[in-house]
């Protein structure tokens, strides 16, 4: 099994959760005003909260994840926590790809067909999760630095046509959109379930991950909030992909706008982001079927979640409805919060002399 | 012919190798050897007798200095021979042990090791009575001189080559690393061509492990010939479907021995003048032996060049379809429409364009790669003038495709240790572009980081030290290159880069 | 591990193949739009789009571009929406519309009365098209203002952006791309500027701008009457919609007022038939809502600028009391501008151009926030004050 550290997960998951900011929010809930600097602060306590079940977790049964603790105890009861756990990581999968898909058709390739994007970012996918979770984690930080780079570019071009005055001092001024903002931020932590599965191959203090993880991640968003109050104002209210917008503003020497290196960008984020997901069901499978090659599984899942998102692709009423499941956070708190909490208090610790059957 | 040379035959040679050991007749040794060798005509044994005993010099043609042979063996031999010696073995031993000064003398037991010794430029002193064979160094067979090498030129580092002698090179290492620490291994491997290899490697430095594994796959290399240091590359890659190899090659001792100093083990191969380095990081490309005798804000500058030149040499043309095709808004707008005025008249789309100007290129390169200087010039000319100005003049290409061919042509050159890959990728990335845009190209380059940051070259990342992420080795000598009083404040080995092995701070300042 | 890296290569190249890849239109059938101009007929409902693209006027060779021609053709169409009369536009000129070399959004004065933002979104939101376009009023149609073809730079729409950006450095007028003014409308007060464009008649020698094109090209005489685009207060929009016309000097003191003049030289009139200048420069405006000892709300506007004479008219360096008298009269011209351009923008065309909300939100954001709903109102009706100090340090050069 592959190890990776703690500094590494959270340099993935600062990439995903950007990605999911940048490409998945919808515009809707990404207003100008302070009621979203607000609901960040809030939504980041609170995704600390749902962090905490799994982080007892990891300090319980150290060098396992819930699924490995749960197997342990009994088997059909583990396998039927990892289908629940794998049914909500697979909407999000397909949310996930078909997010991206439409943001590229949006921002890139107005021609795309939904088959050829999504098996491509699934495709491109699966080799990541192949090839394993430290090869994931390490092109994250790639991405990461790609995305510093971008932002710093975009605050050195932009800093003319940044106005001031569009910030004021207020609080809470929509509770009904305050109020949807911080659901969708709490929503919008999909690494909650990447954690829960991937925190076995942390080398060693797993809970570092998400401490670091949301501190970054924090700062980074609103810092990302400020750039867009500052910049677009009030147009914010209107522009689905705001940082697409202020690259396309932005004019360096070689190229007269950044809107598609940002595109780009998150295009490599995003498929970083679906890798892990592919990645944490690949550690379900192989720890649950306790057998280490999972290539053909990846294969034939990766057809699935190709399948199930060209059905809700395909129809505009699927994925709304999918979209609206999800940002309900609902299955993210049964998926990333009840069933570790269920299995902290159900699971079985591994004996001490245990072989590990897994091998890298 | 073929019946005058029955014992080519695979069989027949194999059997050759069996293990026959040297008996007391040296006639029956004399023709056990023949045998083995087939009649050789370079196979040369001359006979004669010493105090009564029957000897024989065994040597091969060309492989020995004649000079050195009568000098330290017949004249010896016939001028002043061993006095007292009642019995052959007597006189043998006399022979081996106060008469022939030699540097490398060796006792012998079997005609295999005879033969081989022959073939390896010994003298093989064989007498009647007597079971055992002494060989000694004359190597002289002719050479190369050490001179600058033709690949990896420096302007300011030392202008020594390794040549295709493998004792040359061993000592050209150990000149520059006289520490005992430095230990060479000579090694023997391919069933036919029996070539020396010399491993090299610091035993205070280099991983243990890494030296094991590397002995064992060597030992376990399959070829029957090995004729350069690149038939052995493909068995000590980890993967050898990969784009990017793990071994660095270097026909220069001092890169060699500073390779050493950081733990990594050196395999030097007689016959060629390219010594192998393993394992070797992608970051490692972009080094050059200048670097480190130019001021470090030049190197910082000449390295982040040479990575910016591989990006382009990889992405340029892609990106330049990718743009014209589906983005041209990202083009600045004098720069869109100079291209869209060029574009205009030409007989091809981008994307067609590209590729044949792209295997134009590679066809041209190859072309006046392996020909005679004298012709190499007319290659230069109907490359220049022909396909870059006719085809441009007459409308066939436009000049932008002409000029960004030749920009990431010349790019490619300025990391050489990249080149093959470079040249795929270029192509890679061309199709991707091509095909669906930067979308296409953002893919085929996420799939290209996925690859390269699961390679671990002998358990250290390829990517090291940017995946995984270690600032504080990525600001010693990657892109950056701190000055010589920083950088000998601590030691890093190739181990260290990883992150997981804590550095030693230098003892020895 | 071989069959895996195959059966990946074909999940991979297998759509590719299938989806017989993506449509893509070759860059030299594309036409590069330059400047456009939306009109908007309200009798018959539809809409006209005149666009000048790119074309590189052969005598400038193969692959070089000839500065002194227009370098642009004309195409035009008309349709029940802005995408047909665009798609028409498209048709007519054989070849794909790309906007994201497009600097210049004329909009047809009919246009203006309806909904400005959904127009500009139509042209903003496509991820060719360039936010930094900037947007213009004409005075009649726009079409007739496309016509019009100049010799400066690559292409002839440079000539119009340069007199906009040259205006706006100048203090004539503001310039807002696209996305600003898509952000003013934005606001609550739905509040925006766009500067008019007008044609205008003017007798040239033949080497300044000319129309291009038609019969009267070739025609040459010493002096003939040529058209010309010049630019001519601008246009005010509230609620989204026009809601008035202000005259170049409103446009100056609006400038003002939106803290947005770089430099504006001011001449006053002194003895003897002199003229002095002074160049105020470094114009900071604060727009600061405050309560009387009535409790009665209003704006108190002050402009603090440095100020520079440019041309003395004669008033000798010691005079301090002439000096100062410039000074104040200059001050006073300055103040009755601004005084202007509120009485015009705010008093008579109910729009909040220069954010008076905005300034409310900052100081009294609670107040701003209990009386949201009828917050328009409240700046509309508050009174403002307005002083203008100048702060004048360099008597300058005797002539300029």
């Amino acid at each position: 099994m592959s190890k990776i550290s703690s500094k590494q997960l959270a340099t993935a998951f600062v990439a995903s959760r950007l990605t999911t900011e940048m490409i998945m929010i919808p515009g809707e809930l990404i207003r100008y005003g302070s009621d979203r600097f607000i609901a960040i602060l809030i939504a980041k306590l609170m995704v600390l909260l749902l962090y905490l079940p799994l982080l007892l977790l990891t300090r319980k049964y150290k060098g396992d994840n819930f699924v490995s603790a749960a197997i342990r105890r009994n088997r059909i009861y583990g396998i039927i926590l990892s289908i629940i756990f794998g049914v909500v990581l697979t909407s999000v999968t397909v949310n996930s790809v078909l997010n991206l898909q439409l943001y590229i058709t949006d921002t890139l390739l107005g021609e795309l067909l939904l088959i050829s994007g999504v098996a491509l970012i699934t495709g491109a996918s699966v080799y990541g999760a192949v090839k394993g979770v430290s090869a994931v984690t390490r092109t994250a930080v790639f991405g990461t630095s790609i995305f510093g780079f971008l932002i710093i570019l975009i605050i050195i071009t932009m800093s003319d046509k940044m106005d001031f005055s569009y910030l004021y001092p207020a609080t809470i001024e929509d509770g009904n959109y305050f109020f949807r903002a911080f659901v969708s931020e709490v929503s919008c932590n999909s690494e909650i379930l990447i954690f829960a599965v991937l925190c076995k191959n942390i080398e060693s203090k797993p809970n570092k991950t998400v401490y670091y993880s949301l501190a970054v991640i924090f700062v980074l968003l609103e810092l990302v909030n400020l750039i867009y109050n500052l910049i677009l104002g009030p147009y914010l209210n209107e522009l689905e992909y705001p940082l697409y917008v202020i690259s396309s503003l932005s004019d360096i020497v070689i190229f007269q706008r950044l809107d598609g290196i940002d595109a780009i960008v998150w295009l490599l984020c995003g498929i970083i982001k679906i890798a892990l997901l592919f990645t944490s069901m690949k550690e379900i499978y192989t720890t649950a079927s306790k057998k280490p090659k999972a290539i053909w599984f990846l294969i034939i899942y990766a057809l699935l979640v190709t399948f199930i998102c060209m059905i809700t692709g395909s129809d505009r009423r699927y994925y709304d409805l999918l979209q609206t499941v999800l940002h309900t956070a609902v299955p993210l708190v049964i998926a990333g919060t009840v069933i570790p909490l269920l299995v902290l208090f159900t699971g079985k610790k591994k004996p001490q002399k245990e072989e590990n059957y897994e091998k890298d | 012919m073929k019946d005058r040379l029955p014992d080519f035959s695979e069989q027949a040679v194999n059997n050759t190798l069996k293990d026959i050991k040297l008996s007391s007749s040296l006639e029956e040794n004399c023709v056990n050897i023949r045998a083995m060798m087939n009649n050789s005509t370079d196979l040369i044994i001359k006979y004669a007798t010493l105090k009564g005993y029957k000897i024989a010099v065994v040597t091969c043609e060309g492989m020995i200095d004649k000079m050195k042979l009568a000098d330290l063996i017949y004249r010896p031999l016939m001028e002043n021979p061993p006095e007292n010696c009642s019995t052959a073995n007597e006189l043998f031993n006399k022979v081996a042990s106060t008469m022939l000064i030699a540097e490398e003398q060796r006792q012998l037991y079997t005609c295999d090791d005879v033969l081989h010794a022959a073939m390896s430029g010994f003298a093989v002193i064989l007498c009647d009575e007597v079971k055992y064979a002494i060989a000694i160094g004359i190597q002289g067979f002719s050479h190369r001189s050490i001179d600058e090498p033709s690949t990896h030129i420096n302007l300011r580092a030392s202008r020594e080559g390794f040549i295709e002698v493998i004792r040359i090179n061993i000592a050209m290492v150990r000149r520059r690393m006289k520490s005992p620490t430095l230990k060479t291994e000579l090694m023997k491997i391919g069933e036919r061509s029996n070539t020396d290899i010399c491993l090299c490697y610091l035993t205070d430095r280099a991983d243990e492990k890494i030296v094991a594994e590397i002995k064992d796959k060597i030992k376990n290399i399959p070829l029957n010939t090995i004729l350069s240091s690149e038939f052995l590359q493909s068995f000590l890659e980890q993967s050898n479907s990969s784009l990017f190899s793990q071994i660095m090659v270097s026909e220069r001792p001092d890169v060699f021995v500073s390779k050493l100093y950081e733990g990594r083990v050196g395999i030097i191969v007689d016959g060629t003048p390219f010594a192998l380095i393993l394992p070797s990081l992608f970051i490692e490309n972009f080094h050059t032996m200048d670097d480190y005798t130019h001021k470090p804000y030049f190197s910082v500058f000449m390295r982040t060049l040479r990575f910016v030149a591989f990006i382009l040499a990889v992405i340029l043309p892609g990106l330049y379809v990718a743009l014209c095709n589906f983005n041209p808004e990202m083009l600045r707008s004098s720069l869109l429409l100079n291209i869209y005025s060029s574009v205009q008249t030409t007989a091809f789309p981008v994307f067609g364009e590209c590729l044949i100007m792209y295997s134009l290129y590679e066809i041209m390169r190859e072309a006046g790669l392996r020909l005679p200087k004298s012709v190499g010039h007319a290659v230069s000319i109907v490359g220049g003038l022909v396909i870059g100005e006719i085809t441009v003049s007459a409308g066939l290409m436009s000049a932008p495709v002409v000029l960004i061919i030749a920009a990431t042509g010349l790019c490619s050159f300025a990391v050489p240790d990249l080149y093959e890959s470079s040249m795929i990728l270029r192509l890679i990335f061309i199709l991707a572009g091509g095909i669906f845009g930067l979308f296409g190209i953002t893919v085929a380059g996420t799939v290209l980081l996925f690859r390269l940051c699961s390679k671990n070259a002998y358990g250290v990342p390829y990517m090291a030290p940017f995946a995984p992420f270690t600032l504080r080795s990525i600001l010693r000598d990657t892109f950056v290159r701190v000055s010589w009083q920083s950088l000998s404040k601590s030691d890093i080995t190739v181990q260290q880069l990883s992150g997981k092995a804590k550095r030693n701070e230098r003892k020895d300042k | 591990m071989k069959k895996i890296s195959l059966l990946l290569t074909i999940a991979i190249t297998l759509p590719l193949i299938l989806s017989g890849c993506v449509r893509y239109v070759e860059l030299s059938d594309r036409a590069i739009v330059q400047a456009l101009g939306i009109d908007y007929f309200p009798d018959t409902n539809t809409y006209r789009i005149s666009m000048q693209y790119f074309s590189q006027t052969s005598e400038g060779g193969q692959n070089q571009i000839d500065k002194t021609q227009p370098n642009v053709l004309k195409s035009v169409g008309e349709g029940d929406s802005i995408l047909t009369a665009a798609k028409n536009a498209s048709i007519l000129s054989g070849k794909d519309l790309l906007l994201s070399e497009n600097r210049l959004i004329i909009i047809g004065s009919e246009l203006c009365n309806y909904d400005l933002m959904k127009t500009l979104q139509f042209f903003i939101a496509n991820y060719h098209s360039h936010p930094k376009t900037y947007v213009c009023a004409a005075e009649n149609t726009a079409e007739e203002l496309i016509d019009i073809r100049f010799k400066e730079g690559y292409v002839s729409s440079q000539h119009l952006i340069n007199l906009i950006e040259n205006a706006s450095s100048e203090g004539r007028t503001l310039a807002d791309y696209a996305y600003q003014i898509m952000g003013q409308l934005c606001n609550k007060t739905g509040s925006a500027y766009l500067p008019k464009l007008k044609i205008s008649e003017q007798k040239t020698d033949g080497t300044v701008p000319k129309e291009s094109g038609g019969e009267k090209k070739g025609e040459s005489s010493e002096q003939e009457t040529e058209k010309t685009i010049v630019l001519d207060g601008g246009v005010i929009f509230s609620d989204k919609l026009k809601s008035g016309v202000i005259d170049n000097d409103s446009c100056i003191g609006l400038q003002f007022l939106c803290n947005r003049m770089a430099e504006y030289s001011v001449t006053v009139d002194t003895e003897n038939n002199y003229k002095s200048t002074i160049t105020f420069f470094s114009v900071q405006t604060s727009i600061t809502p405050k309560f009387d000892l009535d409790g009665r709300f209003y704006f108190d506007i002050r402009v603090k600028a440095d100020g520079r004479f440019d041309e003395r008219g004669g008033i000798s360096e010691t005079d301090t009391g002439k000096i100062m008298k410039v000074k104040q009269d200059a001050e006073n011209k300055v103040k009755m501008l601004i005084e202007k351009a509120i009485e015009k923008v705010r008093n008579e065309c109910k729009s909040d151009v220069f954010g008076l909300e905005k300034a409310l939100r900052h100081h009294y954001p609670d107040y701003a926030y209990q009386n949201r709903d009828n917050i328009t109102d409240i700046i509309l009706s508050a009174p403002c004050t307005v002083k203008v100090e100048c702060d004048t340090f360099s008597l300058g050069l005797e002539s300029y």
